[in-house]
């Protein structure tokens, strides 16, 4: 023994004499207790050491945990290489390999205190037989670092790289027990082999995995609520700005229809968790990144301004039990967003890259320039029309245009989309650090239009000590995007490309935009100059991010502080310039348009959270918290029309502003908050023995969208689960690796109306004019209420049944996620029309009605082959469910109409799903007078020998009055899916791997507006090769009806006809992979190195007629279609 | 640096409480907001007259999107042109008498008049209780309310018969459980309201003010509910007075007939009240600060007036055979009248000549009352918003109701003025009172051809079967007793089930 010993205590220095007396009370002590109160605190230590000292595995341990070890370097300095690897051990374990066939041994003093000391081998037995043996896994790999222990000992060994161990014990019916992280702990009698071969089975790894739940995180084994979750390889597979479309067909009951195939996602992603829970609130998910709980922009463009790159996992909280956290915003589900953050150890820089080439995957065929001449001509003449005299002869037409000016050619294009992400991370044990930088730009597949997108990220983590930690999440982003109009009925490009004449040129031959002369009898303006000229931008900046403290309190007990921002401010500018011609434009003056908005939102959260253990088998894990949110909007807007400004204006020069009359200058503004919440959230988990679980939370929320009396409301849920595989009876049935059933009930809030209906507000926008003066002079603001009020207003309470179940077979090879929902929307906020006679004309909100959602996810995933390093992976995801109307309340129909089409709506009506289309019934083409004479009038109010002649499409006389009129319509079908579906295969083989993944919806219906335009003669435009098989006599068509201008009959009513079936099958992503083997990489000094070719929505099957079955919103205005995209890419990690 | 961090979490720590103890006046709503509702407004002048500006805005509408379907092309005066097909069905089911329950021209008049109404209300309930107002503005803010309501009700009441009928600032709920009133209390309230109006409302306004409700336009308006009631005596009285006054409210008449419907002129003399509309080349809209009637009317297609017009508005031949003529053909119309009111073949502005024949009007007639050539941008910028008012009436009304109710005798000479200045000899003396009340009639017809009066005339006519003998004759077969009432709307009476339809419906 030396006679100065440093002991090690936060770098203090204690005085030999204390020294010694403490060695020799911990020596007495060992004596006494010897190692049997193990009473230890949980305390998890991962160390993965290589041929280190021993001296500093103990300073590892104490920086990641509290523990504090003393000893006296004469005990420790032997020079003795140490290596231990483990993964979330508890000290016990550690300590058991540690000093391993060493003379030393241990004991916890205090709660954090561990001695270590010289043991004098009282009655230790002479180890007697000598076992060896490997340790493998199911696939046959050997085992590093599995520990083996003999039972009732500290006799402990690990395995070596090959997998092989070699341990002294006691008698030869010792037990051994073989354990390591992710494989199941297994035991043997020693018995007469003394050379084990040992395979472990594989815990399912699954269940170790880390999920994001609200305010905190749980391992899917205690996870007894319906959450679904992706990764980062998931949701960089597809060459998309939006991240909600990369979920699509991943997450079992998560439907998401793109709005728009528009570059950038701008268009925005229909989301809808297990189907719609509000007929006139939001059906919207609330997102949650990095715990900020992001304010609702109708989910417009919510997620197209953040990197995809930078995502690390997304997990879908789907049921009561995971979203009643989130109270007053949770109806509709929660999707958890984490980013990606720094680890300790090494640093990895990651740059991605990737180029390609998109282009639309089918255009709609159209009548060249001879049929047009002929079908136009046609239609003008059965409407009593003049053919128009340059049409007449299709020889001619066909002679001087050839095909014609193909118009869908012209607007649509190859384009090109790139993307480069970049990312370093790394850092120390305590502070870790990921800088990202991202840049992407889509070109869009229509003529003009483009995206591009920078996006930096900076997320860090300091562990101050021991107890305090800071971290905080930062995001900054721009993007610019140059649009065009793709989604009004009547100003789409995209219609008015479809419908342009082909014996219209794009150009005069002296190049200016052609179109509107009179000789076309068509003046609907030149697609290519409304592409060209007007100059639409949409730039937007944000700024997202938190800075957050956690403090240990007392062991177990945290306080977290978190202080967030989301601020975004857009700039919109649109410049439409006069131009020499026009193209069907006649006289277009100049105009100018500007707005600014500004979106702050701010975040406050306290949370609490206490962890506990009791009696080993009794965990809890209890939360509470307060948080507070801030969404306000601001715009501000000015317009300068009808002016003649030139060309050449910059969009900043002054002149643009200094109008010359006052009419030719508009403003507006808005100035408000939208929304404040503050809430108290709550949780309590209870484990037993890892085998049960039991889920409380609770929410109280206060809103001030509603009048006094309402504005707290209580949300609460419990869920509970139960691993079967756990008990006895299960526990040694080969094939069933684990089964867990779980259950959740509660109920949880949608607070989406407009702020302040509890007031009758004053509308100040109305207008009058007095006085003598001409022309716009005059003008005076009128004041008065617009909307009635209903003081009474509440939350929308939505209760949800959840049952379910997780099941993992075949040697973990097949994983089972199925659940069985419904969720009930109770006190529906409906958007009431009011009588007139009240003296206001907009809809008030009523709690009044319930909507319900029953329906199954089910998710299928697992090994189908892996041997001779060739391995098939499949993943499959399914979502049923069925809406339904069970009370309207006061509010006995909904209605919404398109006003361009006579008669045509969307409904809502008890008992059947929520806004079905409501429209006409076809049965036929009246193939002759006679049946016009036996059949209802077609049109009600004229005269049915002049309005409808054969030809015309026969409407069905529902109520049997002998006049098709308004009561003649009926359901004609929904845009909700029967079923959707994702299935992914993964093939590897070496360093090659082949993922394919389809997506489908099946049974959903669109309204195809598009064909309103095109089949139609409802103007001189273009038709669509539909019509090819028109009526043009008695028999000729049973289907399309015959070409008349104006359409007497109303064929073109909202009927069955225009809703089409459009189930689709699509090849949504094919990715060929390629990592360049270690040893390459080793040579190049890259850690992994990876390229890629790729293919989005390479094959579609669908027998829907327009551009693309995939329509948000289930009515097709002729949308901008998405593309096809064949794209490469690398990988490179640092 | 301990220390710090000690302090930091102080901070923390005291945030935490700060804000969890403010959380009660964190939600109730920030009194910065410019958020204005029904109980906080009306507190002052300013929002005492924004308020009545609004009461006038639904007469924009109605003039824009109904009266003239209702007035005129429901009436023998003209029929529906334009494309023909499914083009203005609504207005089709009007003209040819088979209107349904779910005509949109039938729910806008019923819509706009009780928008007008609910906000009239609030102006006659909440005004008197403003403390800071000056006493002028009060009143002739309480007497514009009343004005307008009874105008309204008035509008209803003919239209409808017994309609709901409320004073108070009615609630979403009262209003889906309403019931209708009896005509005579509707008429009760619409006479109340003119007898308190023409007290308190000014007989003349300031260059800024010229539009607003007058004590003239109440007098007028009480005598044509009395003249639509039958009353002759009162009708005659009320008539008068405004006549007797004219002075005090300026009115008289134009010289030429054409002067009243030129913009500038607009709030002239003869005008007793009119419907104000600027051009702010806005978009197709009934609600917009524009009249649409400049495009709804203009020969179709022709692009005489802005946004190329569309003809929907076509004068019978029965119509043009009212006018005086010397020959066969519209040539020879000796009345003045003709001129502004019709668009007749060979009728030219700037380069253009009306055709013999056009799309929807086979005989190549237009009305051209309210006609703002396109090249006066001043007047019609485009986008259907054209900034000619359109009367709601005219000086000349007041004559000839005099005229009407007062009998030949004392009427002849004020019927006389009306026809002398359209260029016509003067009626012939000692008519009988019926041969009195056709001459009146054919007057009126021609005087006030397309200002949306004619239907309600028909209706007003002592024989209540005038007005089927009329629209037989005129060829519209489908027309019945039960057309003197248009059906209350469908919408409506989902809304609120204690709403009957009128009988027929």
């Amino acid at each position: 023994m030396k006679k100065i010993a440093q002991y090690r205590r936060q770098h203090h220095v204690f005085t030999k004499k204390i020294l010694l007396i403490m060695k020799i009370s911990t020596f007495l002590l060992f004596l006494a207790l010897h190692v049997s109160a193990k009473d230890f605190a949980q305390q998890k230590i991962t160390l993965n050491v290589r041929s280190n000292s021993f001296t500093s595995v103990l300073k590892s341990i104490e920086k990641q945990t509290t523990y504090r070890f003393f000893y006296s370097d004469d005990v420790v300095e032997s020079n003795k290489q140490i290596s231990i690897v483990v993964n979330d051990a508890p000290l016990e374990k550690v300590m058991e390999i540690l000093l391993n066939n060493s003379s030393l041994t241990w004991k916890q003093m205090d709660a954090d205190k561990i001695v270590i000391a010289s043991f004098i081998k009282i009655d230790y037995p002479v180890k007697a037989v000598a076992v060896s043996g490997t340790v493998k896994n199911s696939k046959g790999e050997f085992l590093q670092a599995v520990v083996i222990r003999e039972i009732g000992t500290n006799n402990v060994v690990q395995t070596t790289a090959d997998g092989s161990f070699a341990i002294n014990v006691k008698v030869n019916n010792s037990r051994l027990e073989i354990s390591i992280v992710g494989y199941k702990t297994q035991q043997f009698v020693v018995g007469k082999s003394i050379n084990l071969e040992i395979v472990l089975i594989e815990e399912n790894k699954i269940l170790d995995e880390v999920v994001v739940v609200g305010y905190g995180t749980r391992t899917k084994r205690g996870i007894s609520t319906s959450i679904s979750s992706i990764t980062a390889k998931e949701i960089t597979a597809a060459p998309v700005a939006d991240v909600a479309q990369a979920l699509q067909g991943r997450v079992a009951g998560v439907t998401i229809a793109q709005g728009s195939g528009a570059p950038g996602g701008t268009g925005g992603s229909d989301i809808k968790i297990r189907g719609i829970t509000s007929l006139t609130g939001t059906n919207n998910p609330l997102i949650v990144v990095d715990g900020y709980p992001l304010p609702d922009q109708n989910a417009n463009n919510v997620l197209n301004s953040f990197g995809t790159g930078d995502i690390e996992r997304i997990d879908v909280l789907k049921d009561a039990g995971a979203t009643t956290i989130y109270g007053i915003r949770g109806s509709n589900g929660v999707i958890v967003i984490t980013t990606k953050r720094g680890k300790a150890g090494k640093s990895n820089f990651n740059v991605e890259v990737y180029r390609g080439l998109q282009n639309a995957w089918r255009l709609p065929s159209m009548l060249n320039a001879r049929e047009y001449a002929i079908a136009n001509t046609e239609a003008r003449v059965a409407s009593g029309l003049a053919p128009i005299p340059k049409l007449v002869d299709p020889n001619a037409i066909e002679a001087q245009y050839g095909n014609g000016t193909d118009w869908l050619g012209k607007i649509f294009r190859r384009a090109a989309i790139q993307n480069v992400t970049m990312n370093a991370s790394g850092g120390s044990e305590n502070a870790q650090y990921l800088f990202s930088a991202g840049y992407f730009k889509q070109d869009g597949i229509i003529y003009k239009t483009d995206f591009e997108r920078f996006n930096l990220r900076f997320n860090g983590d300091v562990k101050v000590n021991s107890r305090i930690k800071f971290g905080n999440s930062l995001s900054l982003n721009k993007y610019i995007e140059h649009g065009t109009d793709t989604y009004t009925a009547f100003n789409s490009n995209i219609i008015l490309a479809l419908t342009a004449p082909p014996t219209v040129k794009a150009r005069n031959p002296d190049g200016t935009y052609a179109g509107g002369l009179s000789e076309d009898s068509y003046a609907e303006p030149n697609p290519i100059y409304n592409l060209e000229v007007p100059k639409n931008n949409n730039v937007k900046y944000r700024a997202t991010g938190n800075i957050y403290a956690e403090f240990e309190l007392l062991r177990g007990l945290k306080l977290k502080t978190m202080f967030g921002g989301d601020y975004s401010i857009q700039e919109i500018t649109s410049l439409n310039i006069a131009t020499p011609s026009t193209g069907g434009r006649p006289t277009v003056l100049s105009s100018y348009f500007t707005q600014k908005s500004l979106n702050p939102d701010y975040l406050a959260e306290y949370t609490l959270t206490y962890d506990k253990v009791f009696a080993k088998k009794h965990k809890l894990n209890a939360l509470v918290g307060y948080t507070f949110q801030e969404s306000r909007f601001s715009y501000i807007n000015g317009s300068r029309g009808n002016s003649n400004f030139a060309y050449n204006v910059p969009g900043l020069d002054p002149v643009i502003f200094t109008p010359t009359s006052l009419s030719q200058i508009s403003n507006g503004a808005l100035d408000g908050i939208s929304g404040r919440l503050a809430s108290y959230v709550s949780r309590l988990n209870y484990d037993y023995d890892n085998r049960g679980y039991l889920g409380f939370s609770l929410r109280r929320d206060g809103s001030d969208k509603f009048g006094p009396a309402n504005k707290f409301s209580t949300f609460y849920a419990i869920s509970a689960a139960w691993r079967l595989t756990q008990e006895p009876f299960l526990k040694n049935v080969s094939w069933l690796n684990e089964l867990k059933v779980r259950g959740s009930i509660g109920t949880v809030g949608n607070q989406d109306i407009p702020a302040y209906k509890y007031l009758q507000s004053i509308n100040q926008s109305f207008q009058y004019t007095f006085g003598n003066s001409s022309g716009s002079g005059g003008i005076v603001n009128g004041a008065a209420p617009s909307s009635s009020y209903n003081p009474d207003i509440k939350w929308e309470k939505n209760e949800q049944l959840n049952v379910g179940f997780d099941a993992t077979l075949f040697k973990n090879r097949l994983n089972i996620n199925f659940d069985a929902y419904q969720r009930r929307s109770k006190d529906l906020i409906i958007a009431v029309a009011p009588p007139l006679v009240s003296g206001t004309y907009e809809t008030v909100p009523f709690n009044t009605g319930t909507l319900q959602n029953l329906g199954i996810d089910l998710t299928l995933s697992g090994e189908i082959y892996n041997k001779n390093k060739f391995t098939w992976v499949a993943n499959s995801s399914l979502g049923t469910y069925k809406n339904k109307i069970t009370s309207l309340g006061i509010s006995s129909l909904l209605e919404r109409g398109f006003q361009r089409i006579t008669g045509g709506s969307r409904k809502t009506t008890l008992g059947l799903p929520a806004d079905y289309f409501y429209g006409f019934v076809t049965e036929g083409i009246f193939q002759n007078y006679k049946d016009i004479a036996s059949h209802a009038v077609q049109t009600a109010g004229s005269d049915p020998t002049k309005s409808t002649a054969p030809g015309d499409i026969k409407f069905k006389d529902l109520n049997g009055d002998g006049v098709i009129d308004d009561k003649d319509r009926t359901n004609i079908g929904n845009a909700n899916p029967t079923f959707t579906y994702g299935l992914t295969n993964t093939f590897s083989y070496k360093n090659v791997e082949l993922s394919i993944f389809i997506q489908g919806s099946q049974g959903n219906k669109v309204l195809n507006f598009t064909r309103w335009y095109t089949e139609g003669g409802v103007s001189n435009g273009n038709y669509s090769n539909a019509v090819l098989g028109r009526w043009t006599g008695e028999g000729t068509s049973n289907s399309v009806p015959r070409l008349v201008l104006d359409d007497p009959n109303g064929n073109n009513r909202v009927s069955d006809r225009f809703v089409e079936d459009a189930s689709y099958l699509r090849i949504k992503n094919v990715r060929l992979s390629y990592s360049i083997p270690s040893k390459w990489a080793s040579r190049l000094n890259v850690k992994n190195t990876k390229f890629y070719l790729s293919a989005q929505n390479l094959l579609t099957v669908t027998n829907y007629s327009g551009f693309d079955p995939e329509v948000g919103g289930g009515v097709d205005y002729g949308f901008y279609p998405q593309a096809r995209t064949f794209f490469a890419g690398i990988t490179i990690d640092l | 640096m301990k220390n710090n961090l000690l302090k930091t979490f102080l901070f923390l720590f005291l945030t935490t409480v700060l804000f969890t103890q403010c959380k009660k006046s964190l939600l109730s709503y920030d009194p910065t907001i410019p958020l204005s509702s029904v109980d906080n407004y009306y507190s002052n002048e300013a929002e005492a007259v924004i308020a009545v500006n609004a009461a006038y805005t639904p007469l924009s509408a109605i003039y824009n999107g109904a009266a003239w379907h209702l007035g005129d092309i429901m009436s023998d005066d003209s029929d529906l042109g334009g494309g023909g097909g499914g083009d203005g069905l609504e207005t089709a089911e009007l003209d040819n008498f088979n209107v349904t329950s779910f005509n949109p021209i039938i729910n806008l008049m019923w819509a706009q008049c009780y928008f007008g109404i609910l906000r009239t209300n609030l102006i006659i309930l909440k005004v008197p209780n403003i403390a800071n107002i000056t006493p002028a503005i009060k009143n002739r803010s309480l007497g514009e309310a009343k004005f307008l309501r009874a105008l309204y009700y008035y509008h209803l009441v003919r239209l409808f018969g017994d309609v709901p009928l409320y004073t108070n600032a009615i609630t979403v709920v009262e209003a889906s459980v309403i019931a209708r009133s009896p005509k005579a209390q509707v008429y009760a309230q619409i006479i109340a309201d003119l007898k308190n109006a023409e007290t308190l409302l000014p007989n003349t306004y300031g260059v800024n003010d010229k539009g607003r409700a007058t004590a003239g336009a109440a007098k007028g308006l009480l005598a044509a509910v009395y003249l639509t009631l039958g009353d002759k005596t009162n009708a005659a009285a009320k008539a008068k007075e405004v006549i007797d006054n004219s002075a005090v409210y300026g009115y008289g008449l134009w010289a030429d007939y054409a002067d009243n419907f030129k913009l500038e002129n607009e709030n002239g003399k003869e005008s007793v009240f009119e419907v104000q509309y600027r051009s702010g080349g806005g978009q197709y809209s009934d609600y917009g600060a524009g009249q649409k009637l400049n495009t709804f009317f203009g020969p179709r297609l022709q692009n005489v007036v802005q946004s190329a017009g569309y003809g929907w508005n076509v004068p019978t031949i029965n119509f043009m055979d009212q006018y005086e003529k010397t020959g066969a053909t519209y040539n020879t119309i000796i009345d003045k009248r003709r001129q502004r009111s019709v668009w007749i073949p060979g009728d030219v502005s700037g380069s253009y000549t009306q055709p013999s024949q056009l799309s929807g009007s086979p005989n190549g007639l237009d009305v051209k009352k309210y006609f703002i050539p396109a090249t006066n941008t001043a007047g019609d910028n485009g986008g259907w918003t054209c900034a000619l008012n359109v009367p709601i009436m005219r000086y000349s009304e007041i004559l000839l109701t005099y005229a009407e109710a007062a009998g030949p005798a004392l009427g002849k000479s004020f019927a006389d003025q009306v026809r002398v200045r359209a260029g016509l000899a003067a009626l012939p003396a000692g008519l009988s009172d019926a041969q009195w009340l056709a001459a009146i009639y054919k007057e009126r017809r021609v005087e006030f051809g397309f200002e949306m009066h004619r239907w309600y005339d028909l209706l007003r006519h002592p024989d209540p079967n005038y007005f089927i003998n009329v629209m037989t004759a005129a060829g519209k077969t489908n027309v019945a007793a039960k057309h003197r009432f248009m059906p209350i709307p469908q919408g409506e009476r989902d809304k609120n089930p204690a709403l009957t339809q009128n009988p027929g419906y």
